[in-house]
C-alpha cells in the first residue's frame, strides 16, 4: 500500500479517536443540559496532567489514565453544581461565555499549579513499532486509541439509549420542569452528564500525552478543534460526533500531507463555517438544535 | 386610571430626560472616571502612565464597539480580535504608502473594518446565538491565519510614524489626547444613536427578533448596520493600536485578545457604554498592576514568580472576574456602581425606572431555568 495513504489512515484513526472522545463528552453534556461547553479543554488538561504525573510516579499507565479521568469527572460534576446549575436559564450565549470564562480560569489555575511547560511522560507506554493488519501498517498507538474510543462510545451510546439514566437524561433535556415533577433528580442527572463529559475528555487528554509532549495550552486548544467535528456531525448526536470527528481528522491529515501543518486549523475552521452556513444542524443533528 | 398614571409617569420620564435632572454619574460614569484619570496622568506626565492611558483609551474604543454589537444588538460575536487586527494591519500597510497622509489610514482602516464587518453580518443574518458565536470563532482562526501569512516570516509589520502639528505621533501626551478625543466622538455618536430610533431597533432585535420584525423593524438592515458600525469602531481602535506600538505582530490578535474583549464588555457591564469604558479600564489595569508590582518588588522570589507566572495569573483573574460577573451581577460593574449610588444617594428619581443597567438580562424562553434542585 502507498505510504502516504497509510500515513493518512493511521493519522486519521489516531486524531479521529482523540476528537471523538472530546466530542462525545460534549454531546452528553449538551444533550442533557443544553450547554455548549468551551470548557472541555480544561478537563483534557486535568486528565493529561494527572495521568502523566501518576505514570511518572511508576503507576500502570492504564490505571493512571482511568484514575485521572475519574478525578476529572468529579471535577466536571462539581463545576456543574457550583457554576452552571446557577446559570441554567440565561441565554445559551451567556452560558457559552461562562464556559469560556471557566475554561480560561481552569487552564490558568492548572498552569499556576504545575507550570506551563510541556507535559512529559517519562517512559514509553505505547510503541510506534509497525504491526501489519490487513495490508495496513498499524502500531500500538492506533490500536489503543481506536479501542479506547470504541469502548467509550459503546458504553455511552448504550447508556443513553437503553438505560434508565439515559432516559432520564433525555427527559431532563426535553422538559426539565416536567422531569422534576415526576421525581427525576434533574440536578443530579445533569451533574452526572457533566461528570461523564469530563471523564471522556480527560481520557482523550490523558491518552494524548502518552504519545505526544504538548503544553497545557496545546491540549486546551484541542478542545476547540473539536467544534468543527461536532458541528459537522450535529451537536446532539452521539453517532454524529464519531462520524464528524473521523471526517475532520481525515481532512486535517490530508491537509497536513498536501499543504503542511500551518494550514490545518484554518481548513478545519473553514469547514466549520461551510457547515454552519449550509446545514447548521449538521449531518445527524435534530433540526430543533439549529434554532439555539 | 392605571393608564393615566402610566401616562403621567411616561410624561415625567420624558420631560426629565430633557430637563437636566439626569444624574451625570448615570450617563457617563466610566467616561467621567477616565477623564479624571486622564487629567491626572497627563498633568503628572510619567511616561509609563501616559503610555498606559493611551492603551486604555484604545481598548475603551474597541470595547465600546463591541458593546454595540454584543450588549445592545445582542449578537453573539467573538470577532473583536479579528477586527482589531484588520484595523491594525490596514493601518500599518497604508502608513507605508506615500499618498496616504496621516488621518487617512485611520479612516480607511475604519472603512475596511466596516466592510469586513458587513461580511460577517451576512452570516449573522442566517445564524443566531451559539451558531453565530461558532461562526465568528471560525472567522477568528481564519483571520489569524491570514494575518500570519500577511506578516510573513518576520511575523511583524512596521508602521511609518506620522507627524501631527510638527510632532511625531508617538506614545505620549499628544497621542493620548488624539485617542481620547476619538473615544469621545465615537461615544457621542453611538450614545446619540442609542437614544433614538436606531437604538430602539437594536434593543428590539436583542430582546426578540420575531417581535421586532412584527412591529416593523427591518431586522436584516439594522443588524448589518450594527455589525458594520461596531466593526468599524473596533478597527479604528486597531489603527490606534498600530500607531501606539509602531509595529504590528500577528500573534497579538489571537483568541486570547478576543476573550479579553469579551471580559471587558461583560465585566464592565454589557448594557451600558460607560460600562464598556469602565471594563476596558479594569481589564487593562490588571496586567499593568501586575507589571508594576514586578517592577517595584524587592523580594527576589516574588519577582521571579511574577515574571514566569504573571501572564497566567492575569488570565486567571480575567476568568475569575468574568465568572463572578456572570454568576452574581450580570449587569457588571456598571450595575454594581449604579446600585451603590442609589443606596448612597436616595434621590427623587429612585424607583422611577431609574435606568440602572441592572435589568433582568437574558430572559430566555426558560429552557432549564426552573430546574428543581
Amino acid at each position: 500500500m502507498n505510504a502516504d495513504l497509510n500515513t493518512l489512515i493511521v493519522g486519521t484513526l489516531v486524531d479521529g479517536s482523540t476528537l471523538a472522545l472530546i466530542s462525545v463528552g460534549f454531546v452528553v453534556i449538551f444533550r442533557t443540559t443544553k450547554v455548549v461547553s468551551f470548557a472541555q479543554g480544561v478537563f483534557m488538561v486535568v486528565g493529561a496532567l494527572i495521568s502523566a504525573e501518576l505514570v511518572n510516579r511508576g503507576l500502570n499507565a492504564y490505571i493512571s489514565l482511568v484514575a485521572a479521568a475519574l478525578a476529572a469527572g468529579v471535577l466536571g460534576a462539581l463545576l456543574f453544581r457550583l457554576v452552571f446549575l446557577r446559570l441554567l436559564g440565561i441565554s445559551p450565549f451567556a452560558t457559552a461565555i461562562a464556559t469560556i470564562s471557566v475554561g480560561i480560569l481552569g487552564l490558568a489555575v492548572c498552569e499556576l499549579i504545575r507550570g506551563s511547560g510541556t507535559i512529559v511522560v517519562g517512559r514509553q507506554v505505547l510503541s510506534f513499532h509497525s504491526i501489519p493488519v490487513a495490508g495496513l501498517k498499524l502500531n500500538q498507538v492506533v490500536i489503543f486509541s481506536v479501542v479506547l474510543a470504541g469502548v467509550v462510545y459503546c458504553i455511552i451510546g448504550a447508556t443513553m439509549r437503553w438505560t434508565r439514566v439515559g432516559l432520564y437524561m433525555r427527559a431532563v433535556a426535553d422538559r426539565p420542569v416536567l422531569a422534576g415533577y415526576v421525581r427525576i433528580p434533574t440536578a443530579a442527572i445533569s451533574a452526572l452528564a457533566w461528570g461523564a463529559g469530563a471523564f471522556a475528555a480527560a481520557l482523550s487528554g490523558g491518552s494524548f500525552v502518552l504519545v505526544n509532549q504538548p503544553t497545557p495550552d496545546t491540549v486546551f486548544g484541542l478542545g476547540l478543534v473539536a467544534f468543527p467535528a461536532l458541528l459537522l456531525g450535529g451537536l446532539d448526536s452521539v453517532l454524529g460526533a464519531l462520524v464528524g470527528s473521523l471526517a475532520i481528522a481525515a481532512l486535517q491529515n490530508a491537509t497536513l500531507l498536501a499543504l503542511g501543518g500551518s494550514w490545518q486549523d484554518v481548513v478545519s475552521y473553514g469547514a466549520l463555517l461551510v457547515v454552519l452556513l449550509v446545514r447548521p444542524q449538521g449531518l445527524f443533528g435534530s433540526a430543533e438544535v439549529s434554532r439555539l | 386610571m392605571r393608564e393615566k398614571r402610566l401616562n403621567a409617569e411616561a410624561g415625567e420620564r420624558g420631560t426629565r430626560r430633557w430637563t437636566s435632572a439626569v444624574p451625570i454619574s448615570r450617563v457617563a460614569l466610566g467616561p467621567a472616571l477616565l477623564c479624571l484619570l486622564a487629567i491626572g496622568v497627563l498633568l503628572g506626565g510619567d511616561r509609563v502612565y501616559v503610555f498606559e492611558l493611551g492603551l486604555v483609551g484604545i481598548f475603551a474604543i474597541a470595547a465600546v464597539g463591541q458593546q454595540w454589537i454584543l450588549g445592545r444588538c445582542g449578537q453573539a460575536s467573538i470577532g473583536a480580535a479579528a477586527f482589531l487586527g484588520i484595523g491594525a494591519f490596514a493601518t500599518a500597510s497604508l502608513s507605508n504608502r506615500s499618498w496616504c497622509v496621516f488621518p487617512l489610514p485611520i479612516v480607511l482602516a475604519g472603512a475596511i473594518g466596516g466592510a469586513s464587518g458587513l461580511l460577517v453580518g451576512l452570516t449573522a443574518v442566517r445564524l443566531r446565538g451559539l451558531y453565530l458565536l461558532l461562526s465568528t470563532l471560525a472567522l477568528q482562526f481564519i483571520a489569524l491565519f491570514i494575518f500570519q501569512r500577511y506578516a510573513g516570516s518576520a511575523g511583524v509589520v512596521f508602521v511609518n510614524v506620522p507627524t501631527l502639528f510638527g510632532q511625531p505621533l508617538q506614545p505620549g501626551v499628544l497621542f493620548d489626547v488624539v485617542v481620547l478625543l476619538l473615544l469621545a466622538v465615537i461615544i457621542g455618536l453611538i450614545y446619540n444613536a442609542y437614544r433614538s430610533a436606531p437604538g430602539r431597533a437594536w434593543s428590539a432585535i436583542r430582546e426578540n427578533e420575531s417581535a421586532a420584525r412584527v412591529v416593523g423593524v427591518n431586522v436584516v438592515a439594522w443588524k448589518l448596520f450594527a455589525f458594520a458600525g461596531s466593526s468599524a469602531v473596533t478597527a479604528i481602535a486597531g489603527a490606534m493600536y498600530a500607531y501606539l506600538f509602531q509595529s504590528v505582530p500577528y500573534q497579538a490578535f489571537s483568541l486570547q485578545l478576543a476573550i479579553s474583549m469579551l471580559v471587558m464588555v461583560y465585566v464592565g457591564g454589557q448594557r451600558s457604554l460607560s460600562g464598556a469604558v469602565l471594563g476596558a479600564g479594569v481589564v487593562s489595569l490588571i496586567p499593568f498592576i501586575l507589571d508594576r508590582t514586578q517592577a517595584q518588588a524587592t523580594n527576589p522570589t516574588l519577582i521571579s514568580w511574577l515574571s514566569t507566572n504573571g501572564p497566567t495569573l492575569n488570565t486567571a483573574l480575567y476568568g475569575l472576574a468574568l465568572t463572578l460577573v456572570l454568576l452574581f451581577e450580570r449587569g457588571g460593574l456598571a450595575a454594581l456602581l449604579a446600585r451603590g449610588r442609589d443606596r448612597l444617594l436616595p434621590s427623587k428619581h429612585r424607583g422611577a425606572g431609574n435606568g440602572s443597567p441592572s435589568v433582568e438580562l437574558d430572559a430566555s424562553p426558560a429552557h432549564l431555568s426552573e430546574i428543581p434542585t
